[in-house]
């Protein structure tokens, strides 16, 4: 490891943050199969997805479920082998990167091996769903994947399961995405019931302008703008940092973040015909250039400035997307490409760093040039290629980024110019504070396998840097479908005074002078991110989401849950209901009287007498004067029964009543000899604040009159309808003899409706098996 | 016709066997398993019959329509019958396991399916109220199986509740009978386009408390929390993914099939008093810490998407409201099935459930959503494809709040004692049903558009 | 009459109401029983014809409808059982609780929440 150089201050380190061990080579040892197999599929994927777009592309469509118009339609068009090729080769370096890097992990944090199972098959998953992401052409379709690699960033953030940064991040990227995806679904729906279709090449067909259409382009607007982190829905990416760096490097740098500029590409035409969509987009667009530039300059922690560079950089291709038409569909392709491979590098830089020096703050860090020259020059190559210095992949982005600018306005030049300035000042001090300077640490070496993929991707940033037609190619065929009309992607060097070469001498002169003054940017920065906390979306959500735990809370606590209310809850409503109903029909004449006849005039008292037996009931003094009341009540009633010629119940009833007479003694005998006093019970109970009995007094009255009315408003409203033909009583009554009996009413329940009388008697079975498992003293449980 | 008969008579006689007997014998328990799974396949059986050569009709004593009672399979009863059976089923399982605490158990279960079936397959108003009767009066003395007293103060609560709503349903029948003058459900609904507006309008009222009760709906929700939270996990699964089914079914075949001019007219309050379940069971579920109050609170929310869909109507709602009672029915079942578990699977088993809940592809919930949007661009209301956005919104953030307190926070008071395979197998095999009929809803959403259909006339 | 038959129904399901509403729970089974009582009456009242009983009708003679009295027969035996079980119930309820409040059972309830507070807070602070 050799000896601090001389005139380095001995910096005490923090204790949270000593240098790791050496890692050991034991680890890898064991392999990371399941690394390796992840590996494997991405690679193969690869390959099928650069073979199929060299052989000129290739599509499938099969029914899905026809019913509801879905069909699993994939294509893989440019746009989609730009996408599923970009997942697959990141894929296959980063999955490598994550063998190494994830057994060092795990070492550290004391964890078991076991533990990857609970990381690779996510990002095996991951991985096919971009492919499928990539290439479906079927909204719902599209909206099902989406949500999968929404769903597998989940845990994959979550991985760390003990960090409580890692549950809130976790929760608020799942929120962020998955609520906006929604929206997708909702635009999905609106062009359905419009143009009657879910497939995306058939939408772009038919689709005019309109209303619909300015709505549905809004909504797949924002669920892509979501997905892709931009302003306002930024906040979530930051925060998803704390994932480990293999799922930085894959989903939130290339992959997921991507998605959602996918969908915006694959759109692209529909969201044409709105200029208020592609205005919108541009907006949001710049918004989030400037504030993910800004904010990038003066992060601390590593991860956290390249978190806010891609936000900044998939500004650009919003704003790319916002400005439409051929050059700026192929532009933003290639600047899709070319971000990828730089920011997935550095990502793997930054991880590679903290492992070797187990610090991930730039204060903290300095100097690693010397130590690894290979890594430097990788990453510096990487930041170069975001920054868009010549000979790297990113002069060509930004030239067509420049190009597409331009032609469009002089606003959109002056953001472009401003926009890769502050991309170069951010990074160039990244890198700087990085690599050169003083060493402040003493760094283990890095394993080869971190180192690796970063250089793969750094001479894969100069090969395009020298021969630009190895992406422009796959960029002109997605800017075709995005522009749904052939692009030509054609970058070079040329040395002329062509406004794309001025942009850019502009933009790197005013990137070095942020630089050269970090003490004005840093402060500036400083103060946005403070406005930001202040009044920015992170801080609506996070108020949002106390306001509901607030009114949840308070609304519980209102709640009283027991008996009385939870049968009031039943009662008041119902009543309401009544009256609702009351009112909203016409009641002139439909309630009628009618005359009693015969003997009625017997019937009057006995049901006077049930009134007052009824009203003693209800305010009986003790449980015993309930019972005998209660018991007037229904021999009253079946004298009522036999007086209107029902003798069969009248019958039943007498025996009825007794028997609930008898129950109901045998269960007063029984029961403790607890109180109609207001004695409690021995249980000591904090009666709390639940239950005023104070104000209670007039309610249950109150509830009990609502019943009634509803009750005698319902039940008179039905009795003095015009009487119906009763055709089903002289029915019964003529076939009768048919069934061999006399007693119309007996051979109704024994014969024409014997199925409930038998289910009649099932009831009695279940109460009485009921009654006998809970009376047996829990002898029976 | 006999498969009918058959689908009737088999739990029925099977459970008045079996509640006699000692039910925490596993040999008797299983049975009971048995039977269900038999009973399960007839009713597959029935399915397709129905779904291929239209409804089945039979008539008790061989009398004609009207003085029999009519039974009757078509494809909204088969298909509610299905998925609550299989929901009895899985739950008689995963108490068949360890075995039962009470010797009633499994035989109230089979009778529990028996009023169900008959409940689902009947076509007479009154025959409905008996065998609405027969399956809550099983469902009273189950939910006070564990015999501790949360499982005893919720089975009072779920009895005195429900008995008040019977009593209501039953003065509704009178009324029906009253106006119309018949007990067939066909010969109802043609009696009541005939009968007063007003008495008409009451007596549907009548059914809607009575349903609304059964389901748990805004404002009749109170005795909810008490009874699935207080009850033990099998009981709170089958109260909630086959009991509560009556309510849906019935609001769908009385509202839709019986009193369809009465459900137009109070359409606009149905839809407000969903919308109202669905954001009051929301924001309710939010702050929960006990995960079976949580899915209570949620189960609230839910109902809340079948009565908006019910009150937009029209073929593309009712069919939204029929898949979306099946789906909700089985996540409740998964849920809270795997809220007493622990161990390796049932960290999926609930994940998958929580995201049926909340909506996200590729669990069924997903396309459950996309039919409650589409009911709600049909019926041209921004309004409610916001609330719908909001309800979605609210679940996500309930059910993974709850499952990230569950699975990730490692409590070490907690013992971590792992449940046993089986009742985890069990969980995760009807997570994958869940996925499956996500991935796949293709047959789930004929059968709800042939059910809607079967309305179509009416309420067009 | 049917004034008569509607004001008796309805009395009867208010005053079951309000028993339904009691603090005792005895007294929420007698609310029941009175309920219960209301429907039946109520299903007897609905009858479409009134006359005679219809036992061996003559071919022309006014005679009661035998539909709602059917229906009774079944309504009074399944309501018998239902309010069985109920009472079954309380009576388990109270001997396990020794009491037969349920504003105390509630109380029982309210502490059971207040121990989940802790957890609560965790989750406010994981979420936000």
């Amino acid at each position: 490891m050799g000896d601090v150089p001389a005139g380095h201050e001995n910096l005490a380190t923090a204790p949270e943050s000593s240098a790791p061990p050496a890692p050991t080579r034991r680890a890898s040892r064991s392999g990371d199969r399941q690394g390796w197999a992840s590996c494997a599929l991405a690679a193969a994927g690869f390959v099928v997805c650069l073979v199929g777009w060299l052989q000129g592309g290739a599509s499938s469509d099969w029914p899905w479920m026809p019913s509801l118009d879905l069909r699993l339609s994939f294509a893989l068009d440019g746009l989609g082998a730009l996408y599923a090729l970009l997942a697959t080769g990141i894929g296959v370096l980063v999955f490598a990167y994550g063998t190494a890097y994830l057994s060092l992990h795990l070492a550290h944090q004391e964890r078991a091996t076991a533990e990857r199972w609970r990381f690779w098959p996510w990002m095996a998953l991951f991985a096919a769903a971009m492919v499928g992401l990539a290439t479906a052409q079927d909204l719902v379709l599209l909206f099902l994947f989406f949500d999968v690699t929404a769903v597998c960033s989940y845990f994959l953030i979550g991985f760390d399961r003990d960090e409580q940064q890692a549950h809130r991040a976790a929760l608020m990227a799942l929120l962020v995405t998955v609520v906006s995806a929604v929206a997708l679904l909702i635009a999905a729906v609106l062009l359905y019931a419009e143009y009657g279709t879910f497939s995306i090449p058939e939408l772009v067909d038919r689709v005019d302008s309109g209303t619909t259409t300015t709505v549905a382009a809004a909504l797949l607007a924002v669920a892509g703008l979501g997905k892709s982190a931009q302003v306002p829905l930024h906040f979530w990416l930051p925060r998803a940092m704390a994932a480990p760096t293999p799922v930085s490097a894959y989903l939130h740098s290339a992959a997921m973040v991507a998605a959602g500029v996918l969908l915006l590409g694959r759109v692209h035409p529909l969201l044409a015909r709105s200029d208020a969509v592609l205005t919108g987009l541009l907006v949001v667009g710049t918004a989030s250039i400037v504030v993910g530039g800004v904010l990038a300059l003066s992060q601390d922690v590593l991860k956290q400035v390249l978190a806010y560079s891609t936000i900044s950089q998939y500004g650009y291709v919003v704003v790319l997307y916002g400005i439409g038409g051929a050059t700026a569909s192929g532009a933003a392709a290639f600047y899709v490409l070319a971000h990828g491979i730089a920011k997935s590098a550095l990502f793997m830089t930054a991880g590679a760093v903290t492992m070797a020096t187990g610090q991930d703050r730039l204060s903290r860090l300095g100097g690693l040039g010397r130590r690894s020259p290979l890594l430097a020059a990788a990453a510096g190559v990487a930041a170069a290629n975001l920054a868009g210095l010549p000979l790297t992949a990113g002069f060509f982005k930004d030239e067509l980024f420049f190009e597409a600018a331009h032609g469009a306005g002089s606003v959109t030049t002056v953001i472009a110019v401003l926009a890769a300035g502050l991309t170069l000042a951010y990074i160039g001090r990244f890198w700087m504070l990085l690599f050169l300077g003083r060493p402040r640490t003493d760094p283990s070496p890095v394993p080869r396998l971190l180192t690796a993929p970063i250089t793969v991707l750094a001479v894969a940033s100069v090969l395009v840097g020298v021969v630009p037609q190895l992406f422009a190619g796959l960029a002109a065929d997605a800017g075709s479908v995005t522009n749904a009309a052939p692009v030509d992607v054609s970058p070079g060097y040329h040395l002329d005074a062509r406004p794309a070469n001025l942009m850019a001498l502009s933009a790197w002169a005013l990137g070095v002078l942020v630089l050269v003054f970090p003490g004005t940017a840093r402060a500036g920065s400083l103060a946005l991110a403070r406005a930001g906390d202040r009044i920015g979306p992170q801080r609506i959500y996070t108020r949002l989401l106390r306001a509901s735990f607030r009114l949840s809370g308070a609304l519980h606590a209102r709640e009283v849950l027991d008996l009385r209310s939870s049968v009031a809850a039943v009662l008041v409503p119902a009543g309401l209901l009544m009256a609702l109903a009351f009112a909203a029909t016409p009641t002139v004449g439909a309630y009628a009287v009618g005359s009693p006849a015969g003997s009625d005039w017997l019937i009057l008292p006995l049901l006077g007498l049930v009134l007052v037996a009824a009203c003693v009931t209800a305010r009986a003094g003790t449980r015993l004067g309930m019972v005998l009341a209660l018991s007037v009540v229904g021999f009253a009633l079946a004298a009522v029964y036999a007086l209107n010629s029902a003798p069969d119940v009248a019958l039943v009833a007498v025996v009825v009543e007794t028997m609930i007479t008898l129950v109901f003694l045998a269960a007063l005998a029984r029961l403790p000899r607890a109180a109609s006093a207001a004695r409690p019970g021995h249980l000591h109970v904090d009666v709390g604040a639940e239950a005023p009995l104070r104000g209670a007094r007039w309610r249950n009255p109150l509830a009990a009159g609502v019943a009634g009315l509803a009750a005698l408003a319902g039940i008179w409203g039905f009795l003095s309808e015009p009487d119906v033909t009763p055709g089903l009583a002289e029915e019964l009554i003529r076939r009768t003899p048919e069934a061999h009996g006399q007693d119309v009413v007996t051979v109704t329940i024994t014969d024409f409706r014997g199925l409930d009388t038998l289910a009649e008697i099932t009831v009695l079975l279940i109460a009485v098996v009921g009654v006998a498992t809970l009376v047996r003293k829990g002898r029976l449980w | 016709m006999t498969l009918l008969a058959t689908v009737l008579l088999v739990p029925w006689v099977a459970g008045a066997l079996l509640v006699g007997l000692d039910g925490r014998r596993r040999p008797l328990a299983w049975s009971a398993v048995a039977v269900l799974a038999v009973g399960l396949v007839l009713l597959v059986a029935l399915t397709v019959r129905v779904a291929s050569a239209g409804p089945v009709q039979l008539v008790t004593g061989g009398w004609p329509a009207g003085v029999g009672i009519v039974l009757r399979a078509d494809a909204l009863g088969a298909t509610f019958a299905v998925v609550s059976q299989l929901v009895l089923l899985v739950a008689a399982a995963h108490e068949a396991i360890p075995g039962p605490r009470a010797r009633s158990f499994p035989g109230l279960v089979v009778l529990l399916a028996a009023g169900l079936t008959g409940l689902f397959l009947t076509g007479d108003v009154f025959n409905f109220y008996v065998f609405f009767e027969v399956a809550m009066t099983a469902s009273y003395a189950l939910a006070a199986y564990g015999g501790r007293p949360r499982q005893l103060r919720a089975a009072l609560v779920f009895a005195a509740v429900n008995l008040l709503g019977s009593f209501i349903f039953l003065l509704s029948v009178a009324g029906t009978y009253r106006i119309t003058g018949s007990l067939a459900m066909a010969d109802v609904a043609d009696g009541v386009l005939r009968a007063g507006a007003n008495a008409g309008l009451l007596v549907a009222v009548g059914f809607f408390v009575a349903f609304s009760t059964k389901l748990g709906l805004f404002p009749f929700h109170f005795w909810l929390p008490t009874v699935y939270a207080g009850s033990r996990p099998a009981v709170a699964a089958i109260l909630s993914g086959a009991v509560a089914n009556i309510g849906g079914y019935g609001l769908i075949r009385f509202g839709a099939g019986i009193f369809p001019a009465q459900l137009r007219m109070a359409a606009t309050a149905l839809v407000v008093l969903g919308a109202a379940s669905i954001v009051y069971g929301g924001v309710l579920a939010v702050s929960r810490g006990d995960t079976a109050e949580l899915l209570a609170y949620s189960a609230i929310g839910q109902v809340g998407y079948v009565l908006v869909a019910v009150g937009v109507g029209g073929p593309v709602g009712l069919a939204a409201a029929v898949f979306y009672s099946v789906v909700n029915a089985l996540n409740k079942a998964l849920l809270f099935l795997t809220a007493g578990l622990r161990g390796p699977l049932v960290a999926g088993a609930f994940v998958v459930g929580a995201l049926s809940v909340a909506g996200v592809p590729p669990a069924a919930g997903f396309v459950g959503k996309l039919t409650l949007f589409r009911t709600g661009v049909a019926a041209g209301s921004p309004a409610l494809v916001v609330l719908l956005l909001v309800g979605s919104a609210l679940s996500l953030l309930y059910m993974f709040m709850n499952y990230q307190r569950q699975f990730w926070r490692s409590d070490p008071a907690a013992g971590t004692t792992v449940s046993p395979l089986p009742r985890r197998a069990l969980v995760a095999v009807l997570a994958l049903l869940v996925l499956a009929l996500g991935l796949w809803a293709e047959p789930l959403w004929q059968l709800s558009q042939q059910a809607a259909d079967l309305f179509a006339r009416e309420s067009g | 009459m049917n004034l008569a038959f509607a004001t008796g129904a309805a009395v009867l399901f208010g005053c079951g109401a309000y028993l339904l509403l009691h603090r005792d729970l005895f007294r929420v089974v007698g609310g029941i029983a009175l309920i219960s009582q209301a429907a039946t009456l109520t299903l007897i009242a609905s009858g479409l014809t009134r006359g005679r009983a219809p036992i061996s009708p003559e071919p022309n003679e006014p005679v009661s409808d035998p539909v709602p009295q059917a229906l009774a027969l079944t309504a009074l035996v399944i309501g018998l059982a239902t309010l069985a079980l109920l009472l079954a119930l309380v009576h388990r309820l109270t001997v396990v609780l020794r009491t037969a409040r349920h504003d105390e059972l509630a109380a029982q309830e309210a502490q059971h929440e207040s121990r989940l507070e802790p957890d609560r807070q965790r989750d406010r602070d994981e979420a936000t």
